[in-house]
């Protein structure tokens, strides 16, 4: 059949237009599964790729420079060994070749604030990782639970959850702290009784994406075929809505380290001798004139893992969501997420009225190469 | 009319008050804002001067919380503003030719305030949470920090009665949030 035709004249088979889609799609591109789509999407987002190498960087050296356990990392000192104080325990960093002895300066007991620090590191991330697991797991149980029963187990777990919600979650983050003390198993025990308070938000979420999907056909069909529901809520319903529980654990992360860091700052999460960046900061808040840099390293660290967890949460949140698809001039850039995207707009409105099409800008980055957006409202991030 | 003229006035006059005793708030106190306490120690003046030590000891923490709310807002007014100025009553009133300045806020922002509301309602008791750290840091002695020692000490009484006031104070906003959503939106019945 011949493509040039005029379609007014010769209206063509609905079959042949139909292969000739087809045709179409397959000669332009290949096609992709959900996975590889989703794994592309996120690699095209570059916040969240660059903050995906700091965060990985930041565990691999937290927890290899003084080893897992705090003894035996290629750094050589413990976070526990006092030395003497050398120089008012000022870095050495920049200043005594690259590292020198002490790069991140010693505390009042002459101890490696470096080591310190990435013990502090450690003990932050495990915390994060283990309150995201544990108020993940909890939450997507109560949610898919009250969607998929309705009817007073729905009611109750969902009384349950508003009244956890209705408690300030750092009163009730500390209560959980201080009795995970008197327990054994430390810094991970008191991560699971963390994921106890935190929950709340993950079953609701979870909820309303169960008594959305329980609508849909396959549910129905699986239910008439006589499925148990353990295996439909399993099977069916959370494969479904993996989107929402994987970013949403994402920024659970993110919150469960400010979480952990508040906690420790008021006393009631980490005790010394162990430490944590909160504690870090807690011990050392006097200083601040002082010594500054005992303050500044444990809270650049804190919003070093703070900000790249959430900008991954971002990059997995565009990567999954197909209803907002945002290739092309909608794709989220470096600058856009720091807050300058209005910078952009204004250059090409500018290079617009000084007579340059768009297609001027293919030198430039591709910040700048927006192109005209058909509807710059609908571009929000969130 | 006349209430919100007696407001207004005696607004104006209170702070003349005030502005007339800043200078001997001043030679009291030379440097008017620091950051310990909720009142200066050994501060010795009238009325005003003490309301004045007050509120300049009032003015860090209240920042700090402040900041700490702002962004959360304003992306939420962002989004769903964004969300109401694409409706069609806006095109409508634009059609009809109502000025700017009207339609973005009877008809916009109007709309847009209800999700708003929801948040800040819930905010109500994070806030209450922060204000913990606030009061550690700036060593108020306030209900957080009551909270705090009463936790460290292992005393249940001030921990309960913290649980209890901050719940209680959440779901009373959220019951206010319920009223103001019937105030914004006409159409929601209470």
């Amino acid at each position: 059949m011949s493509m040039n035709r005029d379609p007014q004249n010769d209206p063509a088979p609905a079959a042949d237009l139909a292969e000739m889609e087809d045709a179409r799609l397959a000669q332009r591109e290949k096609s992709y599964s959900q996975g590889q789509l989703v794994r592309r999407r996120f690699f095209a987002h570059k916040p969240a790729v660059i903050s995906m190498i700091v965060l990985l960087s930041i565990i691999v050296v937290a927890f290899t420079s003084i080893g897992p356990t705090g003894e035996g990392g290629w750094w050589g000192k413990s976070f526990l060994q006092t030395n003497p104080v050398v120089d008012g325990g000022r870095p050495t960093m920049f200043r005594d070749g690259f590292l020198g002895e002490y790069p991140f300066g010693q505390d009042n007991n002459g101890r490696d604030y470096f080591a310190l620090v990435m013990r502090g590191a450690q003990q932050s991330l495990i915390v994060a990782f283990g309150v995201a697991l544990s108020s993940t797991v909890i939450g997507v149980l109560v949610g898919a639970l009250a969607g998929y029963f309705r009817g007073w187990v729905e009611s109750l777990l969902m009384r349950l959850t508003d009244t956890v919600i209705v408690v300030p979650l750092l009163a009730l983050a500390a209560v959980f702290g201080s009795y995970a003390q008197n327990l054994p198993g430390g810094t991970l025990t008191l991560a699971l009784l963390l994921g106890c308070v935190t929950w709340t938000g993950m079953a609701r979420l979870v909820r309303a994406e169960v008594l959305s999907l329980r609508e849909k056909e396959y549910v129905a069909a699986a239910a008439a075929m006589g499925a148990h529901p353990a295996r439909i809520i399993v099977k069916h319903m959370l494969p479904n809505s993996v989107g929402v529980i994987i970013v949403n654990a994402t920024f659970a992360i993110a919150a469960a380290i400010l979480l952990e860091t508040s906690l420790s700052f008021l006393g009631f999460g980490i005790q010394p001798p162990e430490s944590s960046l909160g504690l870090l900061i807690d011990l050392n808040q006097n200083a601040f004139t002082t010594r500054p840099w005992l303050f500044w390293f444990p809270g650049l660290f804190i919003i070093a893992i703070a900000l790249s967890v959430n900008f991954i949460g971002d990059g997995l949140r565009d990567a999954i969501d197909p209803r907002q698809k945002r290739t092309g001039d909608k794709r989220p850039t470096l600058r856009g997420v720091l807050g300058f995207r209005g910078s952009a707009t204004a250059q090409q409105r500018l290079a617009a009225r000084t007579g340059g099409t768009p297609d001027d800008d293919s030198t430039h980055d591709e910040t700048l190469n927006l192109g005209p957006t058909p509807n710059p409202q609908k571009d929000d991030d969130r | 009319m006349s209430v919100l003229t007696a407001a207004l006035y005696s607004g104006l006059v209170l702070l003349d008050h005030f502005m007339r005793h800043w200078p001997g708030f001043l030679s009291l106190k030379p440097r008017p804002i620091s950051t310990i306490g909720s009142s200066s120690p050994n501060f010795d003046g009238n009325f005003w001067e003490v309301s004045l030590d007050h509120g300049t000891q009032l003015l860090l923490p209240t920042t700090l919380l402040m900041v700490v709310s702002v962004a959360t807002y304003t992306r939420y007014t962002r989004a769903s503003m964004l969300e109401s100025i694409n409706q069609d009553y806006i095109r409508t009133a634009r059609a009809k030719g109502v000025n700017e300045r009207t339609v973005i806020f009877k008809h916009a922002f109007r709309n847009s305030m209800i999700p708003v509301t929801t948040i800040v309602a819930f905010d109500f008791a994070g806030l209450i949470g922060g204000s913990v750290i606030v009061e550690r840091v700036f060593g108020w002695r306030g209900m957080g920090e009551l909270f705090a020692t009463g936790l460290g000490n292992s005393d249940p009484a001030p921990v309960m009665a913290f649980v209890l006031v901050t719940g209680a104070a959440a779901v009373l906003f959220n019951l206010i949030a319920d009223l103001l959503y019937a105030v914004l939106d006409p159409r929601i019945r209470v």
